[in-house]
């Protein structure tokens, strides 16, 4: 019987619809998680081209192979690309594959939503490349300093297309992050606690909430970017009292954890890679999910070890070297737990433990690289250096490509149905292998030779010759291994050894289904007791007589005789509606880029679709189980999200401070009149006291109370927004008007953008609640998980508004 | 049923030839493997280690106070820091050989052991508490001293300004320094951010626009040392050098008196008509030679601009071939500098050379 089950679906999986449209309207996590993985390859195929041009223009000292502007956006884009166009879609589509499938959910908690991160991704790409077509990459680096970034000494758009296309990205990054917490947190299969899930599935947890911390840092630093290249401002202008410095502490604040989530995924990777290989469960689990969060916990407090050179004092650096120092004993703990999880193991050395292997080999050298940088005289000497360039590129190659490799050639047989093969792959190790260390390790020496870094050329007579040529030659090597690595996924896709359900008798959930799964994932759950559902279920099929732990799931259910959880095929739904969505966010870009018209165009353009987003029928792929949660998964996803726009006002007024304490004439108590914008106030807490009440209406059932109090929270909020209209008209300073200009308008100015799209939020709230109500439904759990999220967004916006009101007027 | 069972079988026995197909023949490529991983580290190590003897400008080869300092505790952090990466490896070694042939019937199904999870926190936690003691104690050794030999510096878009103030004169990507005297600089930046860095004299400060930085150091070996800008500040960063050179306080003593002294007066031919030519073209709106009527501080100072050993930041090496190359066409040598070609006839080109060179 259960066979029939596999058998139809599999049948119902090839009539899947494979077109174009098909691929724009998915909304399948598994479609996504593609997506993303094609991408960040095609985007790696760019950066490392760009790795090669300049690996050619180091070969000897005096080459004319790039100009030193060309050169210059070479090797900023190299930097972009990787960070933000390869490893972060690489490590996202692996987690958005995998993670609905080990905790054996259906799908994300917001599929739409899911899309929408994608496109959002890969129209940031795109618009970032087209900067070549437009005057010029970005050519300040990937951390671009102030104030070489202001248009005095950047006149041409390169950094802006930055700018914009970072604020794309990270908007996807932090959609995907509160989708990933969300799923994790509310729609695990029966039996599975947060602490049994699989270690990358965790990993991929706690990295979204470094995502969520750590991206709005970034974001309130590029909006500032923006405006002092475009509309006047001057938080990074010397001249006008501005503070270069601040922008390092903004960028790294998000910078430095930016790192880590690209190394926490990878080793999630590792974590399962390796005991699956060993042949033996991961030695430690409890302290390897531990240090994982103290890894990421500790990621926040390390930042300013970028900015040892810049004359801080000397405390804060001491401080912050401990910080880093410290990071190296939860790091140290993992590779010894990787290396207790080998020993007495039964090792077998498919390409997946190979790189497993490598990484603990290599990555090891740049972790000891690194706690010699956090020892504050010597970074002294190795900072800015080609020491550093060793160093990054020795984590992240051997520390998250190496990861992603292993990753690759271990899901390949899920996500396809057929192997990667294995000797390419093996040759493909020893490559890279070689191919890396003969790159990159020379490099250190550079560095203490004193070979600073992001140089177009360098001096004849020094005796950094030999080394960079031999470096080049590795990076020939290198290169040619990652095209080999894409050959094989390309010959294997089409003509790989077919694999089957579990080929390599693993013990995670996504193991429990066909190669590649259907749409829903699972026909069949097995029950679940640990953190390895199928280990359990291949010792109780033993028992029943079956030895072969790698049979089809069915055979091994019937010998285990468990009954396990029957699960019905999941009909697909597509929309064009998160593609739209991303098309509009596109067009606001643009026009940041252009002219606000396109703007103008792409927020009508947004609000249109978003109205027919929230109203198109939908269904949610999972229901839950409400009696056990006091608010909806909605209201959750508000609260997760409030959490990251919480560090953006954070960063925005930290700011602010920092601008005070090094200016004692800006001050907001001795230039602005604080009594208008207080009685405005008003409006706005006795808004959130409405919307208070909407919501208490709305849970008793109370509609008409509901629809009326909803009404007065919308009118007073707009109130609001008139009096900080009125207030703006009546300043006396534009935006250009100077710091304070710079602080007032950027705090109240993004408040007050908030206050709107809560309002845009409140009133289709009202449509929808009456719509429902017309149609009688009464009170839905999807509009009360709507109302849940509207109301704590609004009192969100409140609180904020306190904050900014204090620092803007009282300081 | 039974065919699911046999192919089942059938594919478990694949799996165990693979496996043991792999024991046999892949015996022979790991060594051959592993042979030729362990060369490439050996000729990298060796290449590294010979470029690294007793070279300039190389961190592990200090001139300066400040840079010994720093060698020490890089010996000393890298000494310590070895131990755990060789630890790491031995093991990663000895678990590979141990479990490619083991069964796995035999594999063990320990989960963790909490005494020995201890330990390796522990380890680790007391390896970064020596290190952190070390950094800490080197720190404060660095600290800022009382300093006898003072001046500023400013980092401009491609060059370095060396103040002296109260000595009266500034000059441009060249100073001497006394040995064995501490030496102080205030770092400004005019622009954007630079980072003054002598590798063999001690650790980088960034300048930074709107802030006054400090330097301090002992030189202890005399001689000439490379100096770059090391934080990435615009197109030409590449070429944005100095050089500093270390000699005895007399010799510092008569450099600083003789470059408070407005420039010499030509006397060679074409280096008088240099003289007259150069106020009346555009240089004096950005040079400075004092004593001339040419006063423009955009640009490096020219005074004693004849007896500097480099030209454009050290671009090129100061002989009168290459200022003729330079003047000819500064875009050419240092594409992107702040230079603009200035057409002249050959004639007048030499001639400014010529006098440029008798400013010593």
């Amino acid at each position: 019987m259960s066979d029939v089950i596999l058998t139809a679906d599999v049948a119902a999986e090839a009539a899947r619809p494979q077109g174009l449209g098909a691929w724009l309207t998915t909304t399948d996590h598994k479609r996504i998680g593609v997506l993303y993985l094609c991408t960040g390859l095609a985007f790696f195929l760019c950066a490392v081209g760009m790795a090669m041009l300049m690996k050619t223009q180091l070969i000897r000292p005096g080459m004319h192979f790039l100009t030193p502007e060309q050169y210059d956006q070479v090797f900023s884009m190299h930097g972009t690309t990787m960070v933000f166009l390869f490893a972060m879609p690489m490590l996202i589509g692996l987690a958005n594959y995998l993670v609905p499938l080990q905790i054996g959910a259906k799908d994300m908690a917001f599929p739409r939503m899911n899309a929408l991160s994608y496109w959002m991704t890969l129209f940031g790409g795109l618009l970032l490349y087209s900067s070549f077509f437009f005057g010029g990459a970005l050519d300040t680096g990937w951390f671009s300093y102030a104030p070489l970034t202001l248009t005095a000494y950047s006149p041409h758009d390169g950094v802006t297309f930055w700018t914009i296309s970072l604020a794309l990205l990270g908007a996807g990054s932090i959609m995907g992050a509160v989708n990933f917490i969300v799923t994790m947190l509310r729609f695990r299969a029966k039996g599975m606690g947060l602490w049994q899930m699989p270690i990358f599935s965790v990993a991929t947890f706690i990295n979204s909430f470094l995502i969520l911390f750590a991206f709005p840092s970034l974001t309130a630093a590029i909006a500032m970017l923006y405006l002092d290249r475009h509309y006047g401002t001057v938080f990074f202008n010397p001249a006008k009292g501005g503070e270069p410095i601040m922008w390092q502490h903004l960028f790294w604040f998000f910078g430095h954890p930016e790192v880590y989530i690209l190394i926490l995924p990878a080793f999630g990777v590792m974590s399962e890679v390796v005991p699956v290989f060993s042949r033996k469960q991961l030695f430690g689990r409890s302290s390897m999910i531990v240090m994982l969060g103290v890894i990421g916990f500790l990621g926040f407090l390390v930042w300013a070890h970028h900015m040892f050179a810049t004359g801080l004092p000397t405390i804060f650096n001491v401080v912050m070297a401990g910080t880093s120092m410290l990071i190296a004993i939860p790091t140290g703990v993992k590779i010894f737990n990787w290396l207790a999880t080998m020993w007495g193991g039964a090792l077998r050395f498919k390409t997946p433990l190979l790189f497993a292997c490598g990484l603990i080999a290599l990555f090891t050298i740049g972790g000891i690289t690194g706690v010699m940088q956090a020892s504050v005289p010597f970074d002294w000497q190795a900072e800015d250096t080609y020491f550093i360039v060793g160093h990054l590129h020795n984590v992240l190659i051997a520390g998250t490509v190496f990861a992603v490799f292993a990753g690759i050639y271990y899901w390949f047989p899920k996500v396809t149905g057929r192997f990667l093969n294995d000797r390419v792959g093996k040759f493909q190790f020893w490559l890279t292998l070689v191919g890396f260390s003969i790159t990159f390790l020379p490099m250190y020496a550079l560095g203490m030779m004193g070979m600073p870094r992001r140089v177009y050329t360098y001096a004849p007579n020094v005796g950094w010759n030999t080394l960079n040529l031999v470096s080049s030659i590795g990076a020939y090597i290198l290169a040619t291994s990652f095209l080999l690595f894409i050959y094989n996924i390309v010959t294997s896709a089409r003509s790989g050894e077919v694999a089957g359900e579990n080929p390599w008798r693993a013990w995670t959930l996504e193991w429990a289904t066909t190669s590649p799964p259907p749409h829903g994932n699972f026909r069949w759950l097995p029950p679940i007791r640990s953190p390895r559902p199928m280990w359990d279920l291949q010792q109780a099929a033993a028992k029943g007589g079956e030895a072969d732990d790698g049979a089809p799931l069915m055979t091994l259910a019937a010998a285990a005789g468990e009954a396990g959880t029957v699960i019905g095929p999941e009909p697909e739904q597509s929309t064009i509606a998160p593609f739209f969505v991303a098309v509009g966010f596109l067009l606001v870009a643009i026009g940041l880029l252009s002219t606000l018209v396109v703007t103008a165009i792409g927020g009508a353009f947004l609000l249109l679709v978003a109205a027919v987003w929230m109203s198109q029928h939908w269904t949610e792929p999972m229901a839950e189980d409400m009696s056990r949660h006091r608010f909806s998964f909605m209201g959750l996803s508000m609260l997760v999200f409030i959490g990251s726009e919480s560090v953006f006002f954070a960063a925005l007024i930290a700011a602010d401070i920092h601008l005070h304490i090094h200016n004692n004439s800006l001050s907001g108590a001795g230039h602005l009149h604080a009594t208008f914008p207080a009685i405005n106030t008003l409006n706005l807490v006795l808004s959130g006291v409405a919307a208070h009440y909407a919501q208490v209406s709305y849970r008793r059932k109370r509609i008409g109370a509901f629809n009326g109090l909803l009404v007065l929270t919308v009118i007073l909020g707009a109130l609001f927004i008139g009096g900080q209209a009125w207030e703006y008209a009546h300043l006396g300073f534009g935006l250009s008007g100077g710091l304070l200009a710079s602080t007032f308008y950027t705090l109240t100015g993004f408040h007050g953008l908030h206050v709107m799209c809560g309002l845009g939020l409140l009133v289709f709230l009202f449509f929808r609640a009456r719509r429902e109500r017309r149609l009688e439904l009464g009170t839905s759990p999807g509009t009360s998980g709507m109302v849940d999220a509207a109301t704590y967004y609004w009192h969100f916006v409140d609180a904020v508004w306190v904050a900014v009101f204090i620092v803007v007027y009282l300081l | 049923m039974a065919e699911g069972g046999d192919k089942a079988k059938r594919e478990r026995g694949e799996r165990e030839d693979v496996r043991a197909g792999a024991g046999r023949g892949s015996r022979r490529h790991l060594t051959a493997r592993t042979l030729l991983v362990a060369s490439t580290w050996v000729i990298m190590l060796a290449l590294a280690g010979t470029a690294a003897a007793a070279s300039h400008p190389n961190v592990l080869n200090p001139a300066g106070s400040a840079a010994h300092e720093i060698r020490t505790l890089a010996i000393q952090v890298f000494s310590i820091l070895s131990v755990v990466l060789v630890t790491v490896w031995i093991l990663l070694a000895y678990v590979i050989v141990k479990g490619r042939r083991r069964p796995e019937s035999k594999a063990s199904q320990t989960s963790g052991n909490l005494s020995i999870e201890i330990v390796w926190t522990l380890i680790p936690a007391l390896i970064v508490a020596v290190l952190f003691f070390l950094t800490v104690r080197t720190t404060q050794q660095l600290s800022l001293p009382v300093a006898s030999v003072r001046f500023d510096v400013v980092g401009h878009q491609w060059w370095w300004e060396f103040d002296f103030g109260p000595q009266g004169f500034k000059t441009a990507n060249e100073v001497l320094v006394p040995d064995d005297r501490t030496v102080y600089a205030d770092l400004q930046a005019a622009d954007v951010i630079h980072s003054f860095w002598v590798p063999q004299m001690g650790g980088k400060v960034d300048t930074i626009p709107g802030r006054v930085n400090h330097i301090s150091f002992t030189p202890l070996i005399k001689g000439t040392f490379l100096g770059e800008c090391s934080e990435f500040c615009g197109v030409q960063h590449a070429q944005m050098r100095f050089v500093m050179k270390v000699v005895t306080p007399a010799v510092y003593i008569a450099w600083v008196q003789h470059q408070g002294q407005p420039a010499a007066t030509p006397t060679g031919a074409q280096a008088v008509a240099g003289g007259q030519l150069m106020p009346t073209i555009a240089c004096g709106s950005c040079h400075t030679v004092r004593g001339t009527t040419m006063h423009g501080t955009f640009a490096p100072d020219l005074t004693h601009f004849g007896s500097r050993g480099g030209i454009g930041a050290y671009a090129m090496v100061n002989t009168p071939a290459n200022l003729l190359k330079w003047l000819q066409d500064p875009q050419a040598v240092k594409p992107g500098c702040q230079m603009p070609r200035i057409p002249l006839p050959l004639q007048q080109q030499q001639e400014l050379v010529a006098y440029l060179e008798e400013l010593k």
